[in-house]
Order: C-alpha cells, then sequence, then structure tokens
C-alpha cells in the first residue's frame, strides 16, 4: 500500500477531500503546539510570579513588581485588582470596604477575558475533531459510488474492477480517522488543562483578594 | 501562530515523506488487468432436454460416432470441424438450466493459462476497454474446434487477437473422463481494462 498511489488513483472528488483532511490535520497541529507552548509559558512565568507575589506581601509594593505584572496571567490579574484597589482607595472613602467585590469582580473579568483567549481555536479543534470523519466517510460513500459505476461501465464485476474503488473508498475513511483521534486527544487535553488553569486562577483572586481587602481595611 | 503552522506542516511533510518512502517500493504502476470470464455450456444429455435432442449438429454428431470407432478422435474432430456454420445461437443459460454442469475447476485454469499464453493482445498498456466473446468446443480428446466470435467488440484487430488466441491453442488435455459428454461448449470472454 503505498500513500501517494492511493492518492493519485483516486476519483478527484476523493482527492479534494483528502486534501481538505490533509489541511485540517496541519491546522489541528498547530493549534496543538501553539496551545501547548502557551500552557507552558503560563505555568513558568507564573512561578516566578506567585514567588514575588507571596514574598511581596505588602500591597504598595505589589506595584513595584514592574514587567511581571504585565508579563503573565496572574500579574495581569492581579493588576486589574490593584488598579480596583487603587480607584476605590482613592474615590470610594469610607465605603470602599462596601464595594470590596468590586475588586473581585475586576480580576473576574480579567480572568475570563484571559482565559477566553486562551480557549481561542479550541472550537476550530472541536469542529475538525466532529467534521473529519464525516469527511472521510463521505470519500467513501462517494468511491464506492465511482466503483459502482466503473461496474457498470465495464461492465464487469470482476474484483480487479471493483477493488481500486473500494479501496479508495476505504482510505478516504482512514484519513478522516486519522484526523480525528489525535484532534480529539488534543481537544481533551488542552481542555482540561485549561479547566485546571481557571481553578488555579480562582484560588488565585482568593487569595489575592483577601489581601487587598484587608489592605482597605487597613487603611480605613 | 504562522511558526507553529509552519512546524505542523513540516511535522506533516516528514511524515508523509517517511511514509512515502518506506512503501516505495509498492510504487509501482498496477499493470494493465486482462480479464477472462469463461461460462461453460456442456450439452444436454439428449435424454433430458428435448430441444436441445432436435438440434442438428447432435444428431450429425450421433451419426458419427455410430459410423466412427470411439478411439479415432482424429477423425472425429475433424468431422466436427465440418458442422455447418451458424450453429442455433442456444446462450449459455439454457445449458445450465439442465442441472449439468462442468465441475472441473483444474480443467477451466488449464484453458485459461495455454489461451493467456497465445493471447498477443494488442491494446495492451492501452487505455483502451474492449470486450468480445469467442465461442469454440473442445472435443474428449481436448481438439478446439468451431472457433467464432460470439460477441463482437467492435475491433477488427481486437478479435483477431482473441481468435487467433484460441485457435493457436489447437489442442488442450483430454476433457475429464468422468465428463460424460462428448465436447464442451466454451464461450470465453475477452476483457482488456485498464
Amino acid at each position: 500500500m503505498n500513500i501517494f498511489r492511493i492518492f493519485f488513483e483516486s476519483g478527484i472528488a476523493v482527492q479534494i477531500i483528502m486534501v481538505i483532511l490533509v489541511f485540517f490535520s496541519i491546522w489541528s497541529w498547530a493549534i496543538f503546539f501553539k496551545k501547548i507552548f502557551d500552557l507552558r509559558s503560563i505555568k513558568r512565568k507564573a512561578q516566578e510570579f506567585l514567588q514575588n507575589f507571596r514574598f511581596h506581601s505588602d500591597i504598595e509594593k505589589m506595584y513595584n513588581l514592574g514587567y511581571v505584572l504585565s508579563n503573565n496571567i496572574y500579574g495581569r490579574i492581579l493588576k486589574s485588582g490593584l488598579d480596583e484597589f487603587k480607584f476605590l482607595k482613592a474615590n470610594a472613602g469610607d465605603k470602599a470596604l462596601g464595594i470590596a467585590d468590586n475588586i473581585k469582580l475586576a480580576m473576574d473579568r480579567s480572568k475570563a477575558a484571559e482565559i477566553e483567549n486562551l480557549e481561542n481555536g479550541l472550537p476550530v479543534l472541536g469542529t475538525i475533531v466532529a467534521a473529519s470523519p464525516f469527511l472521510g466517510l463521505l470519500g467513501t460513500v462517494w468511491g464506492i459510488m465511482e466503483a459502482f459505476l466503473e461496474i457498470r461501465a465495464r461492465g464487469s464485476a470482476h474484483i480487479m474492477v471493483v477493488a481500486p474503488g473500494i479501496t479508495d473508498a476505504l482510505i478516504s475513511t482512514v484519513y478522516g480517522l486519522l484526523v480525528a483521534i489525535p484532534s480529539l486527544v488534543f481537544n481533551n487535553l488542552l481542555r482540561s488543562r485549561i479547566i485546571n488553569l481557571e481553578s488555579q486562577l480562582d484560588n488565585f483572586i482568593s487569595e489575592a483578594f483577601a489581601n487587598l481587602k484587608r489592605g482597605l481595611v487597613e487603611k480605613e | 501562530m504562522n511558526r507553529f503552522y509552519l512546524f505542523s506542516f513540516l511535522l506533516h511533510t516528514v511524515l508523509f515523506s517517511t511514509l512515502g518512502i518506506s512503501t516505495r517500493n509498492s510504487f509501482t504502476k498496477i499493470p494493465q488487468i486482462e480479464i477472462y470470464k469463461v461460462s461453460i455450456a456442456p450439452l444436454p444429455q439428449p435424454k433430458v432436454s428435448g430441444k436441445a435432442i432436435n438440434r442438428p449438429e447432435t444428431k450429425v454428431k450421433k451419426n458419427l460416432e455410430k459410423s466412427a470407432p470411439k478411439k479415432e478422435n482424429k477423425s472425429k474432430s475433424s468431422s466436427w470441424k465440418k458442422l455447418p456454420d451458424g450453429l442455433p445461437d442456444i446462450r449459455p443459460e439454457i445449458y445450465t438450466g439442465s442441472g449439468r454442469g462442468f465441475n472441473y475447476s483444474y480443467y477451466l485454469n488449464i484453458l485459461l493459462n495455454k489461451i493467456a499464453q497465445n493471447w498477443n493482445n494488442p491494446y495492451r498498456n492501452k487505455d483502451v476497454i474492449l470486450k468480445s466473446i469467442v465461442y469454440f468446443e473442445v472435443g474428449e480428446d481436448g481438439l478446439i474446434t468451431n472457433i467464432r466470435i460470439e460477441d463482437d467488440s467492435g475491433d477488427e484487430v481486437y478479435n483477431e487477437s482473441t481468435l487467433r488466441a484460441v485457435a493457436l491453442t489447437k489442442k488442450l488435455p483430454p476433457l475429464p473422463q468422468e465428463f460424460s459428454d462428448d465436447y464442451l461448449k466454451v464461450h470465453l470472454e475477452f476483457l482488456t481494462a485498464r
């Protein structure tokens, strides 16, 4: 079995479907590599940031974290909380503690934006997972249809007339599954990692919010 | 993102190249397929089929059998050649319907192999689809007689090549002893396909 021979001997419809499937495969692997790279980068920077964050428990000193505040998710979420904290402290006066939840809301909003950014591409992966087997199936059905037309054209149902068409038809399903199965694994893996990260961010937000709220009380 | 696409593309290129190289030995053009289909139509027993008994060639053969000694196969087969042209156009289905079959696949294999060796297909490796059916009879001694084109392919050269293939074969092994009929009618389909 030679994949190129089978490809070139297939009908034009099956060839188009195979090209689409290869394109899908390249797309899904690219998304996977990007997301894995992003998640690793987030993890590495998060470790560095959390050490600094816990070391600088003083709120004023948190502002001095500098670039660390903007080069990672945790930093950006904390920055949105700090901005809100700063705003409340400057404008709300005595009522600041009463509306301290705004700090948490600001951080939640920031977290949602970050997660949304991270999930970018996953719907595409999901679509590839769902569509690839069907595309493969379409190629198979088309190939079988061509095989039967061949039988009619040649007036013979000999195995040598039927077999090539059936082989082309089945290879299309194989391609579809070869694209769909890795994509399914990538999709599930990435989603579970993002859910883990989301839960870690929630913990971080709770911790940061507690610190900032304590800061409001101390200032009052 | 672009570098990830590039990386993915390169990965796929490497993967497909590896697969292509590892299976390169099978990267050969499929040779042109030559399909043989044979329909065997043994004559029905005179007792069984009333219509077949009345056929002229059966009568002639019966007379010959009476007049010629049994072992003189050559004279018998040469007499078959003298059978009048334009035998009744009896389709194989009529005979097979009588319940008599030819279940000697080894003999059919020999028949097909011998004829295939003698067939010089003028359209080998060409993008042409042609079909012709050659009719002939095989006597008890294996001698081939009464060769004619039963189904014209529409191409004289092709028809001639199929007739020639059968004519050149001339003689096959004697029919199986267990086969009770005097001769075997063969409708051999020559199909060349890409």
